[in-house]
C-alpha cells in the first residue's frame, strides 16, 4: 500500500470519529434539553362552541402546550383554547389529567396562557417541571432544534430538526379568530415535523430553552413557530393583566411603490375613518418617515410586522408625532393612539331566536356605513328556527336594532329584553322586529321563544307474528324435495310471541294462512307474507299449515297450527325518553326491536342511550350511543323511571361522580361521569 | 262495396266524436277537481331533523296533502315528507343510490309541520300516526276550533288499465304553491307486495290521483328500489312511484278517526 493511500485512509478514519464523536456531542447536548422541557409539556383536550345553523355545537379538540412557572401557568395557541372554549382538560407529565382556566388570550399572537389546577393532582408534593423561555433573536439559520408535543393528541413526542428561516413571512396572511397573525409575527421556519395536535408545543433549542411555540405545518417539511420575542412579552402581560393592551393609530402602511422613486418611508394605503391619524391629518398616499422618533422603511412585506409592533407597542394615549412626506414636502403631523379593539366580536347564540350573532365592532360599523354601534348583527340562522320563519324572514348579515318598538343597543340588552317577553310562556310570542338590511330599515313579525317539538306520532298498529323468515324458493323447495310447495321458512322464532305461543321452530315451513296460500317463490317477495299477516285482525286466530321437518333430512311432516296474532310491539321511537340535560345525553326504554336487532338480549333490564351530545359531560366520559345502562352507582336500573329518580337524586345533592354500569353488546364497562352543576 | 268508404268514414267519425265527448267530460272533472282542490288539498311546510354522528341538522320540506275531514285532518305520503326518504330519492334522481345505505340507517324527526292554505294562512299542525309500510301518514291541526274543506272518501274498485287520471301536486312557494296537475292513465297493476298500480310518466311521491269520475283514487308512494337494485345498471326502479289505491288506505283513516 502506498503512502498516498495511507494518507488518505488516516483521513477518513480521523473523519469518520470526529463525525461520531459529534454525533454523540448532539446527543447529548439534545438530552440535556429534553431533560429541561419534555416534562414540562403537556397535552391538552378541549371543549370548544362551533356557531353555524343557528346554533352553538359543541365540539372536542386536543393541543399541546408548555408550563412555564411553578404556580401552573402554561402557554400555547389561541386556536387551541380560543374564546369559545368552555372546558380544558390538562393531561400532565405524570399522565395525570387535571383541568385548567384560562387566564388570557391574544388571537393577533394566537397564543393563550391558561393556569393549571395544580391542587386537583394527587399528589400535590411532587414539584411542576418548569420551562423557561429563550431569545428567538439569537437562533441562526442551521441550528439544530427540538419539536415537543402531543401529534394526533398522542402522548407526548419529540422531533427533530434545523432552523430554515428566522423570518418568514405569509404574504397572504393568516386569519385566527378575526386576526390576521401575519401582521405582528415574522415565523421561525423549521422543518421538525409537526401534525394536528401539535399546536400550542413549544419549539425548544439545544440549551433546553423555548425559542418558539409551534403553530402550523405549511406543508411537506416545512413548519412554522412563534418566536419567543414575540410570545414572551403576550405572556407576561397576560399574565399581569389577563390580556393584551395594544395601540391603534387607524394607519395602514405597506411597503413603498417600485416606481414611487422613494427610498425611505412607508406607503400610507388606508386611513381609517374617525380614527386618530385622520384626526391628525394623514392621507392616504403619504410616505411616513418617522413615527415617534423612529425611522421608518418598509420596501418588503416582511418589514411590516415591525413597524406594527412598533405601533401596537406605544402606550396607549400617548401623543406621538409622525412626519410625513406628502407631494414632495415633508409634514409634522401630531396623533394621540388609542386601544385597539379587539376585532373578534364574540359570537353566542340566541335559542329563543334561532340564530347566532353578536355585538357591532367599530370596523363592522364603518364596514356597514353606520353612525353608531348598535344593533345586533346575525351571522347564522337555524333552518325553520324563529327568524327564518319571521315574515319576512330575518337573514344573515341583518342587524336587529328594536323589539316592539325597545331599541336593543347590544346582545345584552337583546337577551335581557327576550328572557321579560317569553317568561312563564307555554308557546312562541309575537313580537314586531326593526332590523337594517344594508341601508334599508325593514320590518317584521317574528315569534320567539320555545315550543315542545318533542310530541311523537305513533305508528299504525298491525298484527305481528313474531318471527323471521326467508322466502322457499323454488330451487330450495325442489332440493329439500318439497315440490310444488310454496311458502316461506322461519329463520327466527322471537320469545313470547306470537310464533312462540303457537309452537313455530325456526326451520318451519309456512304454505298457507287461514287458506290462503303464501304464493312466493323469489327472495324478493318476502313482504308478501309480511302483509298477509298485517291485513289479519289483531287478538284472533288463524289456520297455517306448516311443513315441519321430522327428523330425518328432506322429510317434512305436514301440519296445521292455529296462530293468535298479537299487535305489533312498540317501536323504537315510541319508548319513552329522558333528556339529561345536565350530563347532555338522551336515553329510552328498551324496546323489544332492540331484542330482535340483536342490540339487547331479550328481557334484559336498562335504558338504551340513543343519542349522546358532542362535547357534552357524557360524551367526554365516552359514553357511547348503543349502550344499555344496567346500573348507576351501584342500584340497577330496571326502566326509564327508575333511571329518571336515579340522576335527580344526583342532581338534587349535587354528586361530583356518578358511575355508569353500561352493556355494549357483550362487553360491559364502567363509565364515570362528572359535570359542573348549575348554580 | 261502393258504400264501404262511406261506412268507414262513418265509423271513424263516430269514434272522433265518443273520444270528444268524453274528453269533454275528463276536462270538465279536472276542472272541477282544480277549483275543489284549491281549499281541499294543503301545501304542507315541513321542518324535519336528521340525527347524524350525534349532531342534529334540519332540512326544510314541502309537500301536498289530501283533507279528510272538516277538523283539517290530512292525508300525505310519509316519504314526501320525511327526511331521510327526502335525501334518498334526490340522491337516486342524481344516480348517486349506491350512497343511500348509509343514509336509511340515520334517525330522523318530524320536528313541525304547517298547512299553507290557498289564502297564504299557516295552520300549526302535527303528525298523529304513520303506517311506514304503506308510506302514508295522518296530520291534523295542533288546535282544534277551524272548520276545513274537504274530499270524502271512500272504497273503490281497483283501477284498470289505461284508466285515465288526474294527477294533483302543489307548485313550490316560487309558484306561489299554485296547485297543478297533469293527467295521465294506468300502465301496470301489482299484485305484491301488496295492491298497487302504475301510472305513465314518472311521478314524484305525495301526488293525489283522481279517477275520471274525480273520486279520490289512490295517493304515489315510495315502494320498492332496495340498495342492491340501486347499484345496478340500466333502469332505477328507485323512480318508479307506485300509486297506492283507496283500498289499501281506509284503515289508516280509520286510525287516526280514532286518535284525537
Amino acid at each position: 500500500m502506498n503512502r498516498t493511500r495511507i494518507f488518505f485512509l488516516s483521513l477518513l478514519l480521523a473523519g469518520l470519529l470526529a463525525g461520531a464523536e459529534n454525533v454523540q456531542n448532539s446527543r447529548l447536548e439534545a438530552e440535556k434539553a429534553i431533560e429541561k422541557v419534555f416534562p414540562a409539556i403537556v397535552r391538552f383536550h378541549v371543549v370548544y362552541t362551533n356557531y353555524e345553523g343557528g346554533r352553538a355545537r359543541k365540539g372536542e379538540a386536543y393541543g399541546s402546550g408548555v408550563i412555564i412557572s411553578a404556580e401552573g401557568y402554561a402557554v400555547t395557541n389561541y386556536h387551541v383554547i380560543d374564546r369559545t372554549v368552555k372546558k380544558i382538560f390538562c393531561t400532565i407529565s405524570t399522565n395525570e389529567e387535571i383541568e385548567a382556566d384560562v387566564v388570557g388570550q391574544d388571537a393577533l399572537t394566537d397564543i393563550a396562557v391558561v393556569k393549571l389546577r395544580l391542587e386537583e393532582r394527587k399528589d400535590r408534593n411532587i414539584p411542576v417541571k418548569f420551562a423557561s423561555f429563550g431569545s428567538s433573536a439569537k437562533v441562526n439559520i442551521g441550528d439544530p432544534i427540538l419539536a415537543m408535543g402531543s401529534p394526533r393528541a398522542l402522548s407526548r413526542t419529540i422531533t427533530a430538526g434545523i432552523i430554515g428561516n428566522t423570518k418568514l413571512s405569509l404574504p397572504y396572511g393568516m386569519n385566527i379568530g378575526w386576526e390576521n397573525v401575519g401582521a405582528m409575527v415574522l415565523w421561525l421556519g423549521h422543518d421538525a415535523q409537526i401534525l394536528p395536535g401539535n399546536s400550542g408545543g413549544p419549539l425548544v433549542n439545544m440549551q433546553g430553552e423555548i425559542i418558539g411555540i409551534n403553530e402550523l405545518g405549511l406543508g411537506g417539511s416545512l413548519d412554522a413557530a412563534i418566536p419567543s420575542d414575540v410570545v414572551e412579552p403576550v405572556v407576561r402581560e397576560i399574565i399581569k393583566k389577563g390580556k393584551v393592551e395594544r395601540s391603534w393609530t387607524g394607519l395602514t402602511c405597506s411597503p413603498l411603490l417600485k416606481n414611487s422613486g422613494e427610498q425611505k418611508g412607508a406607503l400610507v394605503t388606508d386611513v381609517f375613518k374617525a380614527s386618530p391619524a385622520e384626526a391628525a391629518g394623514v392621507e392616504p398616499g403619504d410616505i411616513l418617515l418617522n413615527y415617534d422618533g423612529s425611522d421608518i422603511t418598509i420596501n418588503f412585506s416582511e418589514d411590516l410586522p415591525f413597524f406594527f409592533r412598533l405601533v401596537a407597542g406605544t402606550p396607549i394615549g400617548k401623543e406621538v408625532t409622525l412626519k410625513v412626506k406628502r407631494g414632495g414636502k415633508e409634514l409634522v403631523k401630531t396623533l394621540k393612539t388609542r386601544e385597539r379593539e379587539i376585532a373578534d366580536p364574540g359570537e353566542v347564540e340566541f335559542k329563543e331566536w334561532g340564530f347566532t350573532g353578536s355585538n357591532l365592532t367599530e370596523r363592522m360599523m364603518r364596514q356597514r356605513k353606520r353612525t353608531n354601534r348598535d344593533g345586533v348583527i346575525v351571522f347564522t340562522v337555524k333552518i325553520g328556527g324563529q327568524c327564518e320563519e319571521a315574515k319576512p324572514a330575518i337573514k344573515q348579515n341583518d342587524i336587529l336594532v328594536s323589539v316592539n318598538g325597545k331599541a336593543v343597543k347590544n346582545i345584552e340588552e337583546l337577551k335581557a329584553l327576550t328572557g321579560e317577553l317569553t317568561k312563564g310562556r307555554a308557546e312562541p310570542v309575537p313580537v314586531i322586529v326593526a332590523f337594517d338590511r344594508e341601508a334599508e330599515r325593514w320590518m317584521t313579525i317574528a315569534k320567539i321563544g320555545f315550543k315542545d317539538i318533542n310530541k311523537s306520532s305513533e305508528e299504525a298498529k298491525k298484527s305481528y307474528l313474531g318471527a323471521s323468515f326467508q322466502v322457499l324458493t323454488s330451487g330450495l323447495a325442489e332440493q329439500l324435495k318439497l315440490k310444488n310447495i310454496a311458502g316461506v321458512m322461519l329463520t327466527c322464532v322471537y320469545k313470547n310471541t306470537a310464533a312462540e305461543k303457537a309452537g313455530l321452530l325456526a326451520g318451519d315451513i309456512i304454505t298457507s294462512l287461514d287458506g290462503d296460500n303464501i304464493a312466493v317463490s323469489r327472495p324478493e317477495e318476502t313482504e308478501v307474507f309480511t302483509n298477509m299477516i298485517k291485513k289479519k285482525r289483531t287478538g284472533q286466530t288463524f289456520e297455517m299449515t306448516v311443513f315441519r321437518l321430522s327428523g330425518e333430512p328432506a322429510d317434512y311432516r305436514e301440519m296445521k297450527l292455529p296462530v293468535k296474532f298479537e299487535r305489533s310491539p312498540a317501536p323504537k321511537d315510541e319508548m319513552k325518553k329522558y333528556e339529561d340535560r345536565n350530563f347532555e345525553f338522551t336515553v329510552r326504554d328498551i324496546s323489544f326491536f332492540d331484542y330482535t336487532e340483536n342490540n339487547a338480549d331479550y328481557g334484559e333490564k336498562g335504558v338504551f342511550v340513543e343519542t349522546v351530545q358532542p362535547g357534552g359531560w357524557a360524551a367526554l366520559a365516552r359514553l357511547n350511543n348503543g349502550s344499555i345502562i344496567q346500573s348507576v352507582d351501584g342500584q340497577k336500573v330496571e326502566d326509564i323511571d327508575g333511571f329518571i329518580s336515579i340522576m335527580e337524586e344526583a342532581a338534587k345533592n349535587k354528586k361530583k361522580r356518578i358511575v355508569f354500569f353500561v352493556k355494549k353488546g357483550i362487553y360491559t364497562d364502567f363509565i364515570q361521569l362528572e359535570c359542573v352543576w348549575p348554580k | 262495396m261502393k258504400k264501404l268508404p262511406g261506412i268507414l268514414t262513418g265509423f271513424a267519425v263516430l269514434l272522433l266524436l265518443v273520444q270528444a265527448v268524453f274528453s269533454d267530460e275528463f276536462s270538465e272533472t279536472g276542472k272541477q277537481l282544480l277549483e275543489k282542490g284549491r281549499s281541499r288539498i294543503v301545501s304542507l311546510k315541513v321542518v324535519a331533523s336528521t340525527l347524524s354522528k350525534n349532531q342534529k341538522e334540519e332540512i326544510k320540506i314541502e309537500s301536498q296533502g289530501l283533507l279528510l275531514d272538516e277538523k283539517g285532518t290530512v292525508l300525505v305520503a310519509f316519504s314526501s315528507i320525511d327526511p331521510v326518504k327526502y335525501l334518498i330519492r334526490m340522491l337516486s334522481a342524481l344516480g348517486m343510490g349506491g350512497q343511500t345505505a348509509n343514509l336509511k340507517k340515520i334517525a330522523s324527526n318530524i320536528d313541525d309541520i304547517k298547512y299553507v292554505l290557498d289564502n297564504g294562512k299557516e295552520v300549526q299542525a302535527r303528525l298523529v300516526i304513520t303506517d311506514k309500510d304503506l308510506d302514508l301518514a295522518i296530520i291534523k291541526p295542533e288546535k282544534p276550533g277551524e272548520k276545513f274543506d274537504f274530499f270524502e272518501v271512500k272504497e273503490l274498485e281497483k283501477p284498470a288499465l289505461f284508466d285515465k287520471m288526474l294527477v294533483f301536486f302543489r307548485l313550490s312557494k316560487d309558484f306561489n304553491r299554485e296547485l297543478s296537475f297533469v293527467s295521465t292513465s294506468v300502465n301496470c297493476r301489482l299484485s305484491k307486495p301488496e295492491e298497487l298500480f302504475l301510472v305513465e310518466g314518472g311521478l314524484p311521491t305525495g301526488c293525489i290521483l283522481f279517477n275520471q269520475q274525480g273520486r279520490f283514487a289512490g295517493l304515489s308512494v315510495s315502494r320498492g328500489g332496495e340498495e342492491e337494485d340501486s347499484r345496478s345498471l340500466g333502469m332505477s326502479n328507485t323512480l318508479v312511484t307506485s300509486i297506492l289505491p283507496v283500498k289499501e288506505i281506509m284503515d289508516i283513516i280509520k286510525q287516526a278517526g280514532e286518535k284525537k
